[in-house]
Order: C-alpha cells, then structure tokens, then sequence
C-alpha cells in the first residue's frame, strides 16, 4: 500500500461519522432510482411477455348482436391481421356462505386455433359444457375456490349450478376492476369463462356474437382501422370500437409503469443533488485543513493529479459504499415491491428482474454526483502553489451584516450575532443547506399525499357524492315501472332510477368517448358536486360534464357539444353544456332522466338504480336480488369503503414509512454533516467561550444556533416545496379513471416539521458529546 | 497614553488576603507514556500581586497555569480558591469559577472572528456579575479608537489587547496570561505588557504571567521559576521595572 492509500484509510475512520452519513444519503438516491428503474422494467417486460404469450388484442369492440358472417368483412379492414368473436355477458354470482351477490363479467373461451386473448391455465382444464366456467385466479382465491367447485349462475335471468373446471388468468384482466370502482374487490367482482356454444345459447347470440378482438398488422393506421369497423358495426349496436390504449386494464397498467418513469428520476435525483452538496461540504472542510499537508506534498514533489486523484477517490469511496449498498437494498425492497403488485396486477408470473445495466447506472450515476460535490474542493487544493499553502490561511473577513441596524444588533446577543454573520459570510452553503433539509421536509409532506387525499377522497365519493347504499344495473333497458318493484323489495326506504347510455361527445375537432347517466331531477343518492364540494342541482335541460371531460373536449358552460349516442340508431343530437362537476372518480355527462329519454326519442326507461336500504334488512335484500333476473350489476357502499380502506390502510403505511426513512437520511446527513463541520471550524471559539465561563449549554446554543435557524428558515420553504411537488404528482397522475384531490391535512405539515425538529435534535445530542469532549487546552494552544 | 512608573513592592510580609493557594500540586497525564507535568507544588498568591512563571519549555508552568484557572485539575494535592476546593470541583463548578472570578489571556488571542472589539468583550460582559462597560475595558488597553474593527482588521498586538480586555472586563480576581507577548514582536509585547501592568496597577486584579523570556519578570513583584514539574526558585523584585524599559 502506497502511503496516500494509507492516509486515505485513515482519513476515512477519522471521518467516518459523516462519510456513513453521506453514505446513506447516497444509498437512499441509488436504492430510489434501483426500485424505480427494476420495478418499472418488471413491470413492461412481464406485460410484454404475457401480452405476447397470450396474444393480447390490439382493438375491442363491443355490440349488441352480429352475425358471424360479419367476420370476413372485419377481416378485410386494412390493417387487421387476425379477427376474434365471442360471446359476452354480465352475470350475478351465489355462492354458498357469502351473503352478497357477486357481479361478473362472462365471456366465452377464446378459439382454440390461433385465437386472440388466450386464457393462461393456473389449474385445472378449460370448461366445456354449459354447466362449466372457468374463474379468474384473484376472484378464485377471494373465494378459496378450486376445480370442481360450485356456485349458482344467473345468466339473463336464468339460474344455473356451474361447476369450476378452471382457475385461469387474462392479459385483458391484469387490473381487474369493476368500471366506476376506486379499488379491485375480488371478492365481489369475477370474470368467468364458458365455452362458446353454451354461452351463445345462454346470451341468445346463436349464429352471432356480441364481442369483437382484433389483432393489428403491424404499421396499421389505428385511427382508421377502428373507423372502419365503427362504420361496420353501427347498425349492430356497437358502442364504438376503442385500441389497446384505452383498454381498462392496460390504461392502469401503462399508467403505473408511466409513473415510475418520474418517480425514477425525481427521487433519485433529490437524493444524489443532496449527497454532492454534502460531499463539497466535506471535502472543503477537509481540505481548508488539510492545506498545509497538501503544500508539503506537493513540495516533495507529488504532482497536482496524484493529489486530486488521492481526494476524488476518498469521495469516491464513500459513495462506492453507499452505492452498492443502495443496489442491494434498492433490489431487495424493489423484489418485495413485485410482490406487492402481484396482488394488484395479475401476471401469470412477475419477473423481476435487476439488469446489471441499473446497478451500473446508479453507481455511476451517483458517481457523478460525487465527482461534481468533490470537484471544485479538490481543483482549489490541488492548484494551490506550495509556498502559498504552507501560509496559514487568510483569517475569514466578516462584516457587519445588513440585517444589523442598529436596533436590531442591540438586541442580538453576541451569540446571535456570530450566528447570523457566520451564515451571511457563506449564503451559498447556508442556502444548499437549507434546500437540503427542506427536501427532506418536502419528501415528509408527500408522503402524506396519500392518506390524507384518500381520506377526502373516500369522503367525497362515499359521503358526498355517492350516498346510495347499494348501487344496481340491469342486464337491458326496463320500464320505469321497475322502480315500485325494487321499492317492495325488503329494507329499501329510497330507490332513485337511472338511465346510462354510452356516448362519444365531440366538440369541433376534439372527441371524447364516454357515458351520459340520466338522474331524477330531485336526486338525493348520487350528488354532483362543485368545485368547493357542494352539490349541483340536476338542470331540467341541457347536459353537466365533469371538469376532466369538459377540459379535454374544451368546452364550458354555454358551449354545445355534438352526442353521437352509440347505441340503437346511433343519432346524433346536440345539447348545451350548463356546467361542470368535480367529483374525483370517472368522468362523463349528466342529464335529467326524462331530458335524456326525450333526447334518445325512447319511452320512460331506466338502466339502473340507486336504493336507499336499511342496514338490517341487508341479507334479505340480497337473497332476494340474487333470485331477481336482470339484475347484472351491484354495488355495496359500505363494502367498498371498508375494503377500500383496508387494503390501503397497510400500503399507506409502508409507502409513509418509506417516505420517513429517506427524509431522515437527507435531514440527519445534512444536519449532522452541518453541525460536524460548523463545530470543526468553530472549535477555537467554543472553547473560548467554555474558558471564559460559558456553560456547555451555552456554548452549545451557539454552535446548534446556526443549524436551528437553518432548519426553522428550511420547514416553511419544505412545507412548500412539498406542496409543489404534490401539486405536479396530482396533476401527473389525474385521468378520467381518477383524480387524487390535492389535500394536505395541517398533520402532514406538523408531521414533517416534527420530524425535522426531531432530527436536528438527535443530531445535536451526537453534537453535546464532542462540545463536553472539547480540549479547552489544546484547541486554544495552536495559531489561528 | 499614562506613563507608568516603576512603583514599589508589595511587603516583604503581606497583609493582602490569600486568593489562590496550592498545596503539594502534581500532574500526570495518562496516555501510552505517562507524563508527570507538575511533582509537588506549593504557591500562595495574593491579592494585587503581580507575578511572572518563569520556566523553559516543558517545564510545568502551563500546567499549572490551567489548573490555577481551572481548565484542568490537578491528580493530587491541594488548590483552593479563598475557601472553595478547585481540587475535587466538577465541570459545572469549574465553569463558575471561571465565569466569575477568572480572566484569562493566551499567546494566540483566540477572539472570536465574527465579533467586532467591542462585540468580543461583551462576550463577557453579557454573563458577568459587576462588568465595567465594553468600551472602558477597551480603553483601558488604549483601544478605543478600534471599538467596531473585527480581529481581522486588527494588528496582533491589537487583538492581544483586545484579549486582555475581554479578560478584564468582569473585573476578575485573578488573570492569568500564557505567554501573551510569546506571538509578538518586542515593541508590541511591551505594549500588551503595559496593558497587563496598569490593570494590575489600577485594577488591583492578581496578574500571573507565564512566560520563558526571562527579560519579563523585571515587571514583577515576584518571580517564580518552574523546572521539570518543580518550583525551584523564588525572588522578588526590590523595584518593578516599567514595561517600555525592556528590551530583548
């Protein structure tokens, strides 16, 4: 070992409270970007692998009833490579123990012969007859269920026994969620396979089909492909033909992947900008008192490289460690984290990989960082001409500072005053070390994003919003009259019936698919809400959006829009926007029911209800329900908050606990390391002060009294950069699935602060044991 | 500035009341080759004494300089301070002692940087009990034209005396100065003397000065040598010479 490599080693034990410091920050930056590179990576790589394997649809379509024969005429759209029929349907589940009806989506096996969404069998066979299903495998395990299995199936009215032949997975059902849900609930919703025949005559659909997949030539013109078969199917009820992007589950997932792109960037970017801040800390300090050993150096003559080189590598080790320490924690929580989302996205299989091209980049990556924090200490050390060096240092220059009028300096102690001089001779280091533990203060506050806007978030959509207890659809269109029906059903006080019809709305050349929902002018069930939360009376004409749609189409209220209504006819009606609704789930128009029947020249219809039900009468409500034909859809509020929050509750948890270690990483790394390096070069006059008769306590308010008033200048400006950073998280991630609300509850500022405070204070503890240390003799015995 | 005079000694037996007294005072510092730095000293000093340690490097008198004061304490032996026991004192007790009694002044002035003059001496005004102001202290060194200069813009022999009145301005009852014209060069030195003598003179404060430049201890009243550990002589000055009459 070379003599400098000697020097290095011990530099480093002597340094090694804030080189671990610094060490973690970088950790932290490196495990960040590890998760989010190798997660996110998982994520695609799986998708494309299931999507390929199973040969995923690239085009979805969705009638009333075509006959089969259509099938050439679709295969002969340019473009398409390969098209898929099938049987589709809406079915109510009984099973055996579990009071509530279950709501599933039922559809018929795929072609066995180079048909598109093919099934990937978990266990068991496919089904063949019409008394067997297959069961996706996150409704299987809700409900323990295993081939041979049985439950009861209302299919279009009619009750059946089915027995499980198989336990199966879907790339269309990766995100299974029902449409308007906030949540999966496996338990309650399902999708079931049958073979085709059976369900044909089950659906009424002998000869025909109802459900249409494409495959896509490659290169096809997307847009006119779905045109073309939107023309085709008009006359057979479709509702308009839609590509893979706005397919349900691959809109989740994309958007999923989508946000580890930024938090793959955003965090780990934080964390490195704060370690090379650190590290130019540091290594200044190091240096500053290092000066004459480096002349001396250079005197015998080591050139100005081997001396940068002997710094940059004591840098470099530290955040070595830290890096592979980060690639291994970061691969450890980022296999854990697939874990967590097997739960959510339902892969056959996840594989998770950490390519060795992310742990390369994020060592090199906060390798970078490292270089830029250490550069310019070292390039000033090592330009330093040796005779100059072995001069000792110019004393620093202080001046009276601005803030000092003469009032104000009456007032401040000395100490105070060596306080506030002391930061204004360096703004720019006081100022990084400010942003530094603000980041960390910003982190806290994003990490309680998420409980607090969930909770206003439930609150608006289950309080406010929706207020039904159970929310029903029916298989078709019924008469009004089916209202005294539900209304003699046990335990319902209120039933408010609706009318759905599914829409594109457009608006010069922009265009948006979606739904308009007629509600009873006097609705009490479902509110829509304004901006500030109050609720919109429904207008007896003229149509509401919500503010997600009304922005994408560009209209406002007095605008009209063109509705194509895609069902029927398909007519095209126009209709003046009168405003607009912020309710945080889904998006779409509505109307009055009776305006949206005349529009749709029908008769008084309805497509499904909201009943108001007493608690108790619940289980008798369902076992009626389960026996009443066209009932297709349910709902249960209660439920869906319950498991809403129960499934959140621990994701929050451990998101907030992550949250909660990184910043404390930041906050002790930059505290600590201030404090370290504050009292490094204040030694002499703490002891001064210690001879001249000042406690320890008071000695100590003097060192700690430059980093406490960083830090209580840093908590507002962490509270606002966390709010900012919270504003661009909701902005990113609003859709017309969802809009996470930006709430910060006043909590989630105190949390943040009190854990800064909490920091500084453990921090400064560690600080109370070098102040008790100090040599009063020797740190005052040596020249200035 | 005053002319100091020379002005006789104190008596040969003196009324003056006991301060600081050490009795059998030894000093051994721990480590992988055990120092004793003090074996057995005994010392008296009184009140309005002025007296100079003299001793060659290594010889004991910083030691015990810093336990007279208080930033050490002995391993045996006795020191009291009028009738407090410094000897078996804790840190708290130590740091009141030197809070309210003690001044000191070093080779290295050891002002604080960011403070100005006066902003240095008030440093101590702020906790001691019966302070002169910040700007009689200064002046009492002749510093008062530089009352707002931060060290940096001062002259060394400036800022040592701005260190001396920062140490005088509790009013202490003891000061004690380690080699404070070590860092100087003569000229300098006899003016920061100056400073030591007349706060000696007009304050009556006991002013022990260590020092290895013999030339030194003619200011005194008495003159104590320090070797290895050891007082090995006493003498007393018949006349205190003024300070601008050295030279070396």
């Amino acid at each position: 070992m070379s003599v400098l490599t000697h020097k290095l080693v011990r530099d480093l034990w002597r340094l090694r409270g804030q080189a671990l410091a610094i060490a973690l920050v970088v950790a932290s930056g490196v495990t960040t970007f590890v998760i989010a590179h190798s997660t996110m990576r998982s994520l695609s790589l799986t998708q494309r692998e299931f999507y390929r394997d199973s040969r995923f649809a690239d085009a979805f379509a969705s009638l009333t009833r075509a006959p089969r024969a259509l099938e050439m005429q679709m295969a002969q759209i340019d473009g398409v490579d390969i098209v898929e029929t099938r049987a589709s349907g809406s079915a109510l589940i009984d099973l055996a123990g579990f009071d509530e009806p279950v709501a599933a989506q039922i559809l018929s096996l795929p072609n066995p012969h180079g048909g598109l969404n093919r099934l990937y069998l978990r266990a068991g066979r496919l089904p063949e007859s019409d008394r067997e299903v297959a069961v996706n495998e996150a409704f299987a395990e809700a409900h323990q269920l295993r081939p041979g299995d049985r439950f009861d199936l209302t299919l279009r009215g009619v009750q059946r026994r089915v027995t499980v032949t198989g336990i199966a997975l879907s790339a269309e059902f990766v995100y299974l969620i029902r449409p308007g849900d906030i949540f999966p609930d496996y338990k309650r919703y399902g999708v079931l396979w049958m073979a085709r025949k059976p369900l044909e005559a089950a659906e009424g659909l002998d000869g025909a089909f109802n459900d249409v997949l494409l495959r896509l030539q490659p290169g096809a013109d997307v847009p006119a492909v779905i045109n073309a078969l939107d023309r085709l199917l008009a006359p057979y009820g479709s509702a308009g033909a839609i590509d893979r992007s706005d397919q349900l589950s691959h809109r989740y997932l994309s958007d999923e992947i989508h946000q580890w792109e930024v938090q793959a960037t955003v965090l780990p970017g934080i964390f490195l900008g704060v370690a090379a801040f650190l590290l130019n800390v540091v290594m200044m300090r190091l240096l500053k008192q290092e000066r004459s050993q480096v002349a001396v150096l250079k005197a015998f003559g080591y050139s100005a490289s081997e001396i940068a080189m002997h710094y940059l590598m004591l840098a470099g080790v530290i955040v070595l460690l830290g890096s592979v320490f980060g690639v291994g924690v970061g691969g450890w929580l980022g296999a854990g984290m697939s874990r967590v989302y097997q739960e959510f996205f339902r892969y056959p299989y996840l594989h998770y990989v950490l390519d060795l091209d992310v742990a390369v980049s994020g060592v090199l990556v906060s390798a970078l960082a490292a270089l830029l924090g250490a550069a310019l200490a070292v390039l000033r050390a090592a330009r330093l001409p040796p005779a100059q060096g072995m001069r000792p240092e110019a004393p620093p220059r202080y001046r009276i500072t601005v803030f000092e009028t003469s009032r104000i300096r009456r007032w401040l102690s000395p100490g105070a005053r060596m306080v506030v001089r002391n930061l204004l001779r360096q703004p720019i280091k006081a100022s990084l070390t400010v942003l530094g533990i603000a980041f960390s203060a910003a982190i806290l506050v994003v990490g309680g994003l998420m409980k607090d806007s969930i909770d206003v978030l439930l609150d608006v959509q289950f309080r406010q919003a929706m207020r039904a207890d159970l929310t029903l659809s029916f298989d078709d269109v019924k008469h009004e009259r089916v209202r005294h029906l539900l209304a003699a059903m046990p335990g319902v006080h209120r039933v408010e019936v609706t009318r759905a019809v599914p829409v594109r709305l457009r608006s010069g050349h922009r265009s948006e698919r979606s739904a308009i929902q007629g509600f009873e002018p006097d609705a009490r069930l479902y509110r829509l809400l304004d901006s500030d939360g109050n609720p919109v009376p429904i207008p007896r004409d003229g149509l509401l959006l919500t503010a997600i749609l009304a922005q994408k189409l560009g209209v406002a209220a007095g605008d009209t829009v063109e509705v194509e209504v895609l069902t029927g006819e398909r007519q095209i009606r126009y209709v003046p926007v009168v405003g607009v609704t912020h309710e945080l789930i889904g998006s779409g128009g509505y109307m009055d029911r009776s305006a949206l029947n005349r529009l749709l020249n029908e008769g008084d219809v309805v497509t499904g209800a909201f009943l108001g039900v007493e608690h108790s009468q619940l289980p008798a409500l369902f076992t009626q329900i389960k026996r009443t034909p066209h009932i297709v859809g349910l709902m249960n509020r209660e439920v869906a908050i319950r498991s809403f929050t129960e499934t959140m509750a621990g994701n929050i948890l451990i998101f907030a606990a992550v949250m909660l270690v990184l910043a404390s990483t930041i906050a002790v790394g930059v505290v600590y390391n201030s404090m370290r390096v504050t009292f490094s070069e204040r030694a002499r006059e703490l002891a001064s002060l210690r001879v001249l008769g000042y406690t320890r306590t008071e000695t100590g308010v003097v060192l700690l009294g430059e980093i406490v008033t960083l830090t209580l200048i840093a908590i507002p400006l962490g509270w606002a950069i966390g709010w900012l950073l919270c504003s661009l998280m909701v902005a990113e991630l609003a859709s017309d699935l969802y809009r996470i609300p930006l709430v910060l509850a006043p909590q989630t500022y105190a949390y943040a602060a009190l854990v800064i405070l909490v920091t500084t204070l453990l921090s400064s503890l560690l600080m109370t044991r070098s102040i008790k240390r100090l040599d009063l003799v020797s740190a005052l015995k040596v020249p200035q | 500035m005053p002319v100091s005079e020379p002005y006789p000694p104190l008596p040969e037996a003196p009324s003056a009341e006991v301060l600081l007294s050490a009795r059998g005072l030894s000093k051994i510092y721990d480590g992988d080759v055990p120092v004793q730095a003090l074996r057995g000293v005994d010392l008296d000093l009184r009140a309005g004494e002025f007296v100079v340690l003299l001793g060659a490097s290594g010889s004991g008198k910083s030691t015990l300089l810093n336990i007279l004061g208080g930033l050490e304490t002995a391993s045996s032996g006795v020191v009291r301070y009028r009738d407090h026991d410094l000897t078996h004192a804790d840190d708290r007790a130590l740091t009141r002692y030197r809070r309210d009694h003690v001044g000191f002044v070093f080779q290295f002035y050891n002002l604080i940087a960011s403070l100005t003059a006066r902003e240095n001496v008030e440093v101590v005004t702020e906790i001691a009990e019966r302070p002169l102001s910040p700007d009689d202290a200064l002046r009492a060194v002749g510093l008062d034209h530089r009352l707002d200069h931060f060290p940096a813009q001062l002259s060394g022999g400036e800022q040592q005396r701005v260190a001396i009145a920062r140490a005088i301005a509790k009013q202490p009852d003891l000061l004690l100065c380690d080699e404070p014209t070590g860092a100087l060069d003569s000229k300098t030195g006899i003016l920061v003397l100056e400073a030591l003598e007349r706060v000696n003179r007009d304050l009556k404060t006991l002013t022990v000065v260590i020092t290895h430049n013999a030339v030194i201890a003619d200011i005194a009243d008495r003159v104590l040598h320090l070797s290895d550990g050891r007082i090995v002589g006493e003498h007393r000055n018949p006349t205190r010479r003024a300070p601008r009459d050295l030279q070396w």
